[in-house]
C-alpha cells in the first residue's frame, strides 16, 4: 500500500472513531477489580490447602492400606432428582441451618435475590418433558422485555417480546420475531384487551408455561408454601420448596428449587394435574448473568439482519 | 480516597476516550466497546502497581485492551450471534454527507470481519500511530510479523478503499 492509501487510512479510522466516550464507572471498576483480586487471593489459598489435604489424605491413606494407591471412594450427589424427592450429600446433612428450613426467611431472602434493581439478566432453559426442545428465554428484569429463541422446522427462531401499559391501563406485548429458516422478520402488538386496576405486572404476562424467576417469586407469596429439603441441583445446594396451585381439573404442583447461599432461582418444575396417572411437567433451568450494556442491548432492542423481508405476524 | 485510587481514576479519566477509540475499532460496536474497556479497565485496577512500574504504561494498557478483545471475540464466536454491527457511536457533533457515512460504515465492517491480529496491527499503526517496533512490542511478536500482518490486512482494505474511490 503506498503512503497515500495509508494516509487516507488513517484519517478514515481517526473519522470513523467517536470523538466523545462516556466516563468509566470507576466506582464499580475498582469494586470488580478488588473482588477480583480477593478471588485470586482466595483461589491460591484453596489450591496451596488443596495440595496439602491431598499430600495428606494420601499419606494417611497409604498409612492405612499398605499396598493400595491411596484412592478413597468419593460420595457423589446426582446432578439432578425427581421433584419432591430428596437428595442429600454425604456430609452436609445439618449443615444447612435451620433458617434454610424457615419459610418465611426463605421466602424473604427469595424476594430479596429477585429485587429488579440487582445488577443481574435471567437466562432460562425450559422444555416440556424430557425429550422436546428446549427454548431458551433471556429475560432483563429491569424491564421485563425477554428475547426467547428456539429452533422450529430445522430454523432458528428469535422473537423479542416488549410488554408496557397503554394510556388506558391495558397491557400490550410488542412482538417481533425473526425467522432464520427463511430469512423472514414479521411485528405484531398483542392486546390484552380488559384495563388493570392495580399495580403494573411485575413480570411478562405471557410466559406460561415457562415462567420468568420473577413470577416464581411471586408465587412464593402462597399460604400453603413447604420446604421439601436441601437437593443438590446442577451443583448448587438448594432449598427446595412446592406450592400446591389452581383448582381440581387445573390442578398444578410447583418445585421450585432456589440456591442456599445466592437464593436465586435454580430450577422450577410444574407438574400439571399431579393426581392424574402420567402428568405432563415443565421444567426450566434458570442462569444468572451479569447485566452488561452488550446484553441489555441485545434482549432490549429487537434485531432484524440485514436482507431479511418482512412478512405478516401469524394470527 | 487512598494514593492508589486517586492515580489509577487520574490514569483512567485521561485514558478512556483513546481506550474507547481503538476498543470501537476492535470490536465494531459501540455497547461492546464501552464493556471491553471496562473490563480492561478492571485489570489496569488489579495490576496497578505493575502497570505504574512498566516501562511505557501505555503499552501494557494496550496490550490488556488487545488481549481482552480477543477473548471477547471468542466468547461471541461461542455464542448464538443474533445482534449484527448496527450499533454505532453516538451521532457525531458535525454531521456527514450520506456517501461519507456509508464509506465509514463499510470501512469499519470491512475492519471487524479482519483476523484478530490484523484487525490490532491496523488500530495500533494507523489509529494509534504507532511505529512498527512499539506494535511488535504490544503485540508481543517481531517487527517482520507486524509488516505481514500490515500488508494483509492493507491488501483487504485496499478493495474497499478502491471501492469508495469508484464510487466517489
Amino acid at each position: 500500500m503506498n503512503s497515500s492509501d495509508e494516509t487516507k487510512l488513517r484519517d478514515d479510522l481517526r473519522r470513523i472513531v467517536p470523538t466523545g466516550a462516556p466516563a468509566p464507572d470507576l466506582d464499580a471498576i475498582e469494586r470488580r477489580g478488588r473482588r477480583a483480586r480477593r478471588r485470586a487471593v482466595a483461589l491460591r489459598g484453596l489450591a496451596v490447602v488443596g495440595v496439602a489435604g491431598i499430600a495428606a489424605a494420601g499419606s494417611l491413606a497409604a498409612f492405612r492400606h499398605p499396598g493400595t494407591s491411596g484412592a478413597a471412594p468419593v460420595a457423589v450427589a446426582p446432578a439432578t432428582s425427581a421433584p419432591g424427592q430428596q437428595t442429600r450429600t454425604a456430609g452436609t446433612t445439618g449443615t444447612t441451618g435451620p433458617q434454610l428450613d424457615n419459610v418465611a426467611y426463605v421466602r424473604q431472602q427469595v424476594a430479596a435475590a429477585h429485587d429488579p434493581a440487582n445488577s443481574v439478566v435471567e437466562m432460562r432453559q425450559s422444555a416440556i418433558d424430557a425429550g422436546n426442545p428446549a427454548q431458551t428465554v433471556w429475560t432483563d428484569p429491569a424491564t421485563l422485555n425477554e428475547m426467547l429463541s428456539w429452533v422450529s422446522g430445522g430454523g432458528k427462531v428469535v422473537t423479542w417480546q416488549h410488554q408496557y401499559l397503554d394510556a388506558r391501563r391495558v397491557i400490550n406485548v410488542d412482538d417481533t420475531q425473526v425467522n432464520y429458516g427463511p430469512r423472514t422478520w414479521s411485528y405484531r402488538t398483542e392486546n390484552y384487551g380488559t384495563p388493570i386496576s392495580g399495580p403494573a405486572p411485575t413480570a411478562p404476562v405471557n410466559g406460561i408455561p415457562y415462567i420468568p424467576a420473577s413470577e416464581a417469586k411471586n408465587m412464593l407469596a402462597q399460604d400453603n408454601v413447604k420446604i421439601v429439603g436441601h437437593p443438590v441441583v446442577d451443583g448448587h445446594r438448594t432449598v427446595e420448596l412446592s406450592v400446591a396451585l389452581g383448582k381440581q381439573g387445573k390442578a398444578e404442583t410447583m418445585y421450585l428449587y432456589v440456591d442456599s447461599q445466592t437464593f436465586q432461582v435454580v430450577r422450577l418444575v410444574r407438574v400439571f394435574a399431579p393426581d392424574s396417572a402420567h402428568p405432563a411437567s415443565a421444567t426450566s433451568d434458570y442462569t444468572w448473568v451479569p447485566r452488561t450494556a452488550a446484553l441489555t442491548r441485545l434482549i432490549n432492542v429487537p434485531q432484524v439482519p440485514s436482507g431479511f423481508t418482512q412478512v405478516p405476524a401469524d394470527s | 480516597m487512598t494514593g492508589r485510587s486517586e492515580e489509577f481514576r487520574a490514569f483512567a479519566l485521561d485514558h478512556s476516550l483513546r481506550l474507547h477509540q481503538s476498543a470501537y475499532l476492535l470490536c465494531g460496536d459501540w455497547h461492546l466497546a464501552h464493556d471491553l474497556v471496562q473490563d480492561t479497565l478492571v485489570k489496569v485496577y488489579r495490576h496497578w502497581s505493575r502497570v505504574r512500574r512498566a516501562d511505557s504504561p501505555d503499552a501494557y494498557v494496550r496490550r490488556i485492551l488487545i488481549n481482552e478483545a480477543r477473548d471477547q471475540w471468542r466468547r461471541r464466536e461461542k455464542s448464538v450471534p443474533v445482534a449484527d454491527f448496527g450499533a454505532g457511536p453516538p451521532a457525531a457533533a458535525v454531521p456527514d454527507a450520506a456517501d461519507d457515512i456509508a464509506r465509514r460504515d463499510g470501512l469499519l465492517r470491512a475492519l471487524v470481519e479482519l483476523p484478530h491480529q490484523q484487525r490490532a496491527t491496523v488500530v495500533l499503526r494507523y489509529l494509534e500511530g504507532l511505529s512498527q517496533a512499539e506494535t511488535a512490542q504490544v503485540l508481543g511478536c517481531s517487527e517482520g510479523t507486524v509488516k505481514s500482518q500490515s500488508s494483509r490486512a492493507l491488501a483487504t482494505l485496499r478493495k474497499f478503499l478502491d471501492w469508495t474511490e469508484s464510487r466517489s
